[in-house]
Parts: structure tokens; C-alpha cells; sequence
């Protein structure tokens, strides 16, 4: 199967060992010194390299108007407005490696258990919603096997570690926990 | 690198699946509606091209994309962008669905799971507890599709349940189960989205019982059933004298295994039907036609009325199955429907009527002779398979064509039959042209394609009456 994703096309393709498939089917008596593995399901997923010229597809989403979504959230800015600083972000690097990574991710893509907290994933979880949502959600249920065990400033330093690398842009003042709730997540104006 | 990297931490992690599952229930933040466009009808009916919404990316089933970035041209640089480990506990014939940018994966054991697409990340995974042991048969668990519509993502389980999950969470909304596990009913196959309905096809109906194999359809809201076609036909009923004088009990198989397809316009829902079990007429127990094995089925999306059938192979005796995927094509106006089978024979029906219009025999079976003209199969009497007696036989029961579907490009001369899957027995097939030719045995006239009766809620009546041309009698070798 195809599809876009972010106006990309991609390629998947489902394998395993289905019915009427050699695994099942040859008999054990006439191949006895081939182990049959397990079936090996998984989903092998293809694209151009992102450096090649593509077509431009349609877009997967509506154009997020940001005005009128902060707007219409009752916020006044978005993550896109620099709300945050480079330092607070980097202080929340190691943080967020030492409290979040075995289940999240090093690259905050996710896990088996653990939602992705980058790109759409992100997005599709929060987006819609105000940092200060997402900041009591951490705050208060994260790490799942020890919940609001860290210090305040260092969940906020961890939230501004995941708006950096969702590429949200920093600005000159540092990220203070009580705008969170007049901030709202958004993907990105004009995508 | 880095996929290999995803790849090997998705293996890990679902080795620790069963150890975290309590951990599941606070790591994953409920999702609101919030970026979820709910799938209405008449997105389904015409899917923008990125999506792919039905098990075959549109509901006439060509499996075809209009995308064009990927070309033939640039094709051999595709990269793996990422992988994804599924579960593994039992076979997997899975097709996915994508609705922007989220792919919802069917997976063994009745697991579903939604991913982003562009990076394989896992949103949501619903995975229900397994109950005694479900797991590793064959073709038990197997889900090979599931379908979208609202803001929920619907699937049809190996308990023979029929179940509706948060398209945003994955949630169980609701769940209805329309048979008992314990006569061997299960789903394999997934439900499609048919006038704002559910239409599936339960498996398993290999057993003798006091029952028979059916297509239900259901409220996509609620879950209750709206209507229940049975796809064998019962003693006394139309067709029912097709088994001769077998009981209920002994009149098994007409399994609904594949996924079927609709046409919005002709508000039709096209289904299709396994083979008679046991598969030999000599164990069976009769060789008449045995309705409605190995059919295709037209039915009414709001109330399962049989508006027409075909049976593509009357009194099957090999384990031939023809219930495979229905792809409706357009030609020169015409509205065709497509289908092959085990056999490896490309049939052609008008989709309005089920009138019979081509068949062609790709030449890997010996096992009958199809009239092109009527679409005749003719049975070589030395192949007939009797108790005790060895027959070579070609395609094995793999089939020249499996479960595997088969594309269709943007125009119908371009119909590829090069997915079709060559078994093992080149040499054999051409002992079919040194077979010698038989006379035709006299056409007696069928009782089947004229039948006008009334029908009751579980019947499958053929209902000729309402402005369709009914498919004129298809002669057929008197045995």
C-alpha cells in the first residue's frame, strides 16, 4: 500500500507467514532439518530520500490558522511565538534522558508502551491543547513508576527540551510555568 | 541506521509487552478529538489520494493509488524509512489503513494498532487478554483487515466478535458477538463500511452443526446486528435442494473469509463465498450445487436482502475457493465486476445483474473446462475425486491464487494477473491440452438463476423483483 504522510509518499509493505504460506505449508516430515521460524511480522515502510525533489501532494491537514486557533482556545500565543529559551531547553536534556528515555525514547520517538513525543505523534496527542495541560499531565503522572517525584522547575525544563526538539522556535525569555496555560500547541503555521 | 535502531527497540519492547502492560495504563495520555477528522460515507465513496481508507485503498478493491512521487523512474531509491515489529503470536495477512498521516494496523491476536505514519511511533495499541488458548493455530487470530469510519476503527475478532474501538485511543467502544467460538466461528476477515453500515463475513464454518455460515450487518454506533444472510441455502428454503437431501447439519463451509466491496451508486455490497465442506463431493455426501459455495453474493447494505448471486463453481470437489477479493471495474460503460479464484480463472460478471459475461483460464488448472460463453464449468469426470482413488491434480489446494490480492491499474486493460501466484506444478498444467476433448454433456436448465421467492430475515431468498434484470439460466452439465 501508499500514502502520504506530510505530503510525502510512502511505500508500505506488511510481511509475515499468512495461510497457504511455505512455513505452513511444506510438511515437517520433508524438510525436518529446516527450522521454521516464527512469522516474522512487521511492516517495512519506504520513501525517497528526503533530499530528492518531489512532487508537491496534497497537504494531510487542513493549514492550521494560528491567529485564529489561539484565538479560538482563548489563548493569546502559541509554541511558535519563541517562548522559550536554548538554555532551558538544554537544561532539560539530561533530565529528560535520565527520567524519560527507556520508555519515550532517546529521540523522544516512543516505544512499544510509550507514545512518540515529537512530530505527529506529538501533535496527535496534544495538539489542540495548552502547555499547561500538557506540563500537569507530566508533572503529575510522569515518571510512570515514581509520578511528581522531580522538582517543579525540572518538569518545566523537560517540557521546553521536548518543544526544542519538536522544533518549536526559542525566543529571549525563558518559558515561565505560570503562561502555560495562554500557550497553546499548534502545528506549524502555514503547514 | 536509525530504523534498524527503531527497529531492534521495538523488538525489545514487545518482548516486554506482557510486563507493562500496567505501566500502559498511565503512560498513555487520553487523546481528545482534537486533529481527528471523522470519516463520513462520502469520504470512503472517494478517499482523497494520500488516504487509504478501505483494505484495498478504495471499495471497488483495485488496490490502486493515484499517488505519483514514487515512479517508475525513481522507484530503486526508495530507503527504509522505518520498520515496525508486530505481534507475532500467530499468522498475519494484515492490510492497513491510513487516514491523515495515522496508520492503523490489524495484527494476530486481535491486537490493533495505530502508528504515525511518517515515522512508525506508536499512538495507541488496543490488545485485548487473551483467553485460553487462541493463539499460534492456524489462521486463528488472523485479522486481515479492519475498517474507519466516524471517529472509530472497527475490527472483527477470532471470538467471533465484532468490535468498535476509539479511533483516537483505542478504546473498546463496543463489542457484539454474533456466534459461539465453540462450533469453530471466528473472523478472519474485517468489516467494510457499506451505507453508513457494517457488513461482515464470519469463518469457521467447517463443522457440522445445526446452523450455517452468514453476513451480518451492523450499526456502526451500537453494535447491534441489523440483518443476518446466511450464505448456505437451508432444506426447504430456495437453492435448498441444492444439497439433495442432506440436513442442516451436514451442509457446512460457505465460509465469507475475504473482505468484500461496494458501489456506492448501485448501493450494493459485493461478497463472495468459500467452497462446500467437506470439500470432496464423495465425503460431502451429495454432488449437486450446494448454494451458495463459491458465490458471489449482492447485497442490500441496509437490510442483507440477496439481490442476485453467481455461482462461479457449482458442486466443488477440490477445495477450489473463489472467495477471494471483488474488484468492480468500468469498461467502455459497462459495469463489471472481477474475480478469480484458486483456479486461476479471471471471471467477468455485469456487477448490476450478476449476469455472466467472460471467463478466462489462465491455463495452470486441470481440473474442469470453462465455456466461455456461458461460463459453463464443466467437471473432467477422471479428476472427480473418489474415496481411495489417487488423482493428480493441478493447482494443488494452495491454489493457482491465494488470500494474496490482485491489483488493478487505471484502466482495465491494464488488469494485472501477474500477482497471481504460480504453484508448484508448471509441468502438470499443460497435462490439461493433452487431456482429450470430451463432448458436452446435455444443459439441463437451472433452477438457481430464476428462482423468484419471498424471502424471511435470515434467508437468503434471490429477490429478481425489484427493476434488475435477473441473469439469465446458465446452462450447466447435467452429473
Amino acid at each position: 500500500m501508499t500514502y502520504l504522510a506530510g505530503g510525502r509518499q510512502y511505500v508500505a509493505i506488511p510481511v509475515g507467514t499468512g495461510g497457504a504460506s511455505w512455513a505452513g505449508m511444506v510438511p515437517r516430515d520433508l524438510t525436518p532439518h529446516i527450522r521454521r521460524p516464527t512469522n516474522g511480522n512487521s511492516i517495512h515502510v519506504f520513501a525517497l530520500p528526503a533530499d530528492l525533489p518531489v512532487a508537491t501532494g496534497r497537504s494531510r491537514t487542513a493549514a492550521t490558522d494560528r491567529d485564529g486557533a489561539a484565538v479560538a482556545a482563548g489563548t493569546s500565543l502559541t509554541v511558535w511565538d519563541g517562548v522559550y529559551t536554548a538554555e532551558q531547553a538544554e537544561r532539560g536534556a539530561a533530565p529528560y534522558l535520565e527520567n524519560c528515555a527507556t520508555c519515550h525514547g532517546e529521540d523522544l520517538g516512543g516505544g512499544s508502551n510509550s507514545p512518540g513525543l515529537r512530530g505527529v505523534s506529538f501533535q496527535f496527542l496534544w495538539g489542540g491543547k495548552t502547555l499547561h495541560e500538557l506540563y500537569e499531565a507530566i508533572r503529575t503522572t510522569m515518571p510512570t513508576d515514581n509520578p511528581a517525584s522531580l522538582p517543579r522547575e525540572t518538569y518545566l525544563d523537560i517540557l521546553t527540551y521536548m518543544m526544542q526538539v519538536n522544533q518549536f522556535p526559542a525566543g529571549d525569555g525563558e518559558l515561565d510555568a505560570e503562561a502555560l496555560g495562554n500557550i497553546l500547541i499548534t502545528e506549524e503555521p502555514g503547514a | 541506521m536509525k530504523s534498524l535502531t527503531r527497529l531492534a527497540c521495538s523488538l525489545a519492547a514487545m518482548s516486554f509487552l506482557s510486563a507493562s502492560l500496567s505501566a500502559q495504563e498511565t503512560a498513555f495520555v487520553p487523546v481528545t478529538e482534537t486533529g481527528f477528522v471523522p470519516v463520513t460515507q462520502q469520504m470512503l465513496n472517494d478517499p482523497e489520494p494520500g488516504q487509504w481508507l478501505h483494505w484495498r485503498g478504495t471499495q471497488n478493491a483495485w488496490g490502486y493509488s493515484p499517488l505519483d512521487q514514487i515512479t517508475t523512474a525513481n522507484v530503486g531509491q526508495l530507503q527504509l524509512v522505518w520498520a515496525w515489529a508486530m505481534d507475532d503470536t500467530g499468522p498475519q495477512e494484515a492490510a492497513p489503513l491510513i487516514h491523515n498521516g495515522v496508520m492503523y494496523v490489524p495484527n494476530p491476536g486481535n491486537v490493533v494498532q495505530a502508528l504515525d505514519a511518517a515515522n512508525g511511533d506508536l499512538l495507541w495499541e488496543y490488545r485485548p487478554e487473551p483467553v485460553g488458548d487462541e493463539t499460534g493455530a492456524f489462521g486463528h487470530g488472523v485479522q486481515k483487515n479492519i475498517a474507519i469510519y466516524g471517529d472509530r476503527i472497527f475490527g472483527a475478532s477470532s471470538r467471533a466478535t465484532i468490535f468498535a474501538l476509539d479511533a483516537t485511543s483505542g478504546k473498546l467502544i463496543w463489542e457484539t458477538r454474533t456466534a459461539d467460538t465453540a462450533l469453530g466461528y471466528r473472523y478472519t476477515a474485517g468489516p467494510i463500511v457499506a451505507n453508513g453500515k457494517l457488513v461482515t463475513g464470519i469463518t469457521g464454518c467447517g463443522r457440522y452443526k445445526d446452523d450455517v455460515c452468514f453476513i451480518t450487518g451492523h450499526d456502526p454506533d451500537t453494535g447491534e446486528e441489523l440483518w443476518r444472510t446466511s450464505t448456505i441455502a437451508r432444506p426447504g428454503e430456495p437453492g435448498g435442494d441444492t444439497w439433495g437431501d442432506l440436513p442442516l447439519r451436514f451442509r457446512a463451509g460457505s465460509d465469507a473469509w475475504i473482505a468484500g466491496s461496494y458501489d456506492p451508486e448501485l448501493k450494493i455490497v459485493y461478497w463472495a463465498t468459500s467452497q462446500a465442506k467437506p470439500w470432496a463431493r464423495s465425503v460431502r455426501g451429495t454432488d449437486g450445487d450446494a448454494l451458495y459455495t463459491n458465490s458471489s453474493l449482492a447485497l442490500d447494505p441496509d437490510t442483507g436482502e440477496l439481490l442476485w448471486y453467481y455461482q462461479y463453481l457449482p458442486g466443488e470437489t477440490h477445495d477450489m475457493d473463489e472467495v477471494f477479493e471483488t474488484l468492480l471495474i468500468d469498461v467502455d460503460g459497462r459495469k463489471k465486476l472481477y474475480k478469480m479464484g484458486k483456479l486461476g480463472i479471471l471471471w467477468q460478471l455485469d456487477r448490476e445483474t450478476g449476469e455472466f459475461l467472460d471467463a478466462i483460464d489462465v491455463g495452470y488448472q486441470n481440473l474442469v473446462d470453462v465455456d466461455r460463453g456461458t461460463g459453463e464449468v464443466t467437471y473432467r469426470p477422471e479428476l472427480i475425486p473418489e474415496i481411495g482413488v489417487e488423482i493428480n491434480m493441478c493447482p494443488s489446494t494452495s491454489g493457482f491464487k491465494g488470500w494474496r490480492a490482485i491489483p488493478a491499474a487505471t484502466s482495465a486493460s491494464c488488469w494485472s494477473s501477474t500477482s497471481g501466484r504460480a504453484t508448484s506444478c508448471g509441468g502438470t498444467a499443460r497435462s490439461r491440452r493433452s487431456t482429450p476433448p470430451r463432448s458436452r454433456p446435455e444443459a439441463e436448465s437451472s433452477s438457481r438463476a430464476t428462482t423468484t421467492a419471498t424471502s424471511t430475515p435470515t434467508t437468503p431468498a434471490p429477490a429478481r423483483s425489484s427493476g434488475r434484470r435477473g441473469c439469465p439460466p446458465r446452462p450447466r452439465a447435467s452429473r
